[in-house]
């Protein structure tokens, strides 16, 4: 009798009080889920165009100013764990000799500070006081490119360079250049002209190698103009460590059977 | 007490949401939005009608079920010819929500006898 009552007034359609209560339920339920928070934010926005995220995203925090932190937070670390390998070194004599190894490889594989002697060659867009109007001449030779750096870089590489920095970004394993508008990301860094290009090795090759007639720097300094490009040897340079990340995702050490 | 039950289901149904933990990537979150505020329009109409004793449940959903699915057609049609017709959607709704609630307000205030309501006849 009582279970009809409350049957009879659950399910009587002047009743008002439960199919609100029974939506305000499910509404409940789905604002819940549809709540963005951090942790869901870029999941949720995945499919928007990528104009409309990073709107979103700056008007959520500033991306730039959290990934440089981590940057310096970053080798802080990496200086951290040298530190902490030397230490422990020093207590025996085997480790001792893995330590030796192990950072004979962190230097080859860019994660500690180099110097040595090099050259030192900056590349800057071209500013004339006269012409200010795009109008005149081919102002794309008169930029420095994304191209122009990488060409710089392999041509570094070959004439034997130990390591090289661009602004100093160390150019290591994964290193890109990215034209992005008007900067140029090295390392998914922001830099832009004046570009800084240090390299370490045997000063005279690397010096009659980047000047090259034919070769991209020349090809600058002709189309362009020659104020865009200075070329130093340089006694002593230092060459900072590669900051970027490190962590592999997909790729493993095979097993034993498979080398 | 029929508000507090209102009020009640509504925070559980936001408990329960929390503790699901789903979360819909791509573009069905916004099918989800579009599901929430389809949803808050109905609730408000519904009370707006029990308030003033016109409510039938047979209307109110009906009249939920059809909304959700035209909301979601003209949302899928936007989706696919490019129009961002989401927000076309979350704005008539959020339209019919500020009416309902002004109405709603209006009733109370009527009944409480405020002096700006004596001459007007009906909401």
């Amino acid at each position: 009798m009582n279970s009809n009552k409350l049957y009879d007034e659950l399910f009587d359609s002047s009743n008002w009080i439960f199919p609100v209560s029974l939506l305000s339920l499910v509404s409940g339920i789905c604002i819940s889920i549809g709540w963005m928070n951090t942790d869901n934010r870029s999941k949720v926005l995945e499919k928007l165009d990528a104009e409309q995220r990073v709107r979103i995203n700056f008007g959520n925090f500033d991306l730039s100013a959290e990934y440089n932190k981590q940057l310096e937070e970053v080798k802080k670390l990496r200086e951290e764990n040298t530190k902490f390998q030397n230490a422990v070194a020093e207590k025996t004599g085997h480790a001792k000799l893995l330590n030796e190894s192990l950072q004979e490889l962190k230097m080859y594989a860019g994660f500690t500070q180099l110097e040595g002697p090099g050259v030192l060659i900056t590349l800057k867009d071209f500013v004339s006081k006269e012409r200010q109007s795009a109008l005149f001449g081919n102002i794309n030779y008169e930029i420095i490119h994304s191209s122009d750096l990488l060409d710089v870089a392999n041509l570094l590489w070959n004439a034997g360079a130990e390591a090289i920095s661009i602004n100093s970004q160390r150019i290591a394993q994964g290193s890109h250049f990215w034209c992005f508008g008007s900067t140029i990301r090295i390392n998914g860094v922001q830099t832009s002209s004046p570009f800084y290009i240090k390299a370490i090795g045997d000063p005279d090759t690397l010096f009659g190698a980047v000047l090259l007639p034919g070769e991209r720097i020349n090809q600058i300094m002709t189309l362009g103009n020659e104020d865009m490009v200075k070329v130093e040897k340089v006694d002593k340079i230092i060459i900072p460590a590669y900051s970027g990340t490190t962590i592999l995702k997909h790729a493993k050490i095979p097993d034993g059977e498979s080398l | 007490m029929k508000w507090l039950i209102i009020f009640l289901s509504f925070i559980s149904g936001l408990f329960i949401g929390w503790k699901l933990n789903l979360v819909f990537p791509h573009i069905g979150g916004s099918y989800i939005a579009v599901l929430s505020i389809t949803l808050l329009d109905s609730i408000v109409g519904g009370v707006k009608c029990g308030v003033v004793n016109k409510f039938s449940s047979y209307l109110f959903y009906s009249g939920f079920i059809f909304n959700v699915i035209v909301a979601y057609g003209l949302a899928w049609i936007g989706d696919n010819i490019g129009i961002d017709l989401f927000l076309s959607i979350t704005v008539i709704f959020a339209w019919r929500i500020f009416n309902n609630i002004s109405a709603l307000r209006r009733m109370y205030l009527k009944n409480k006898g405020f002096p700006f309501f004596k001459k007007e006849e009906g909401l």
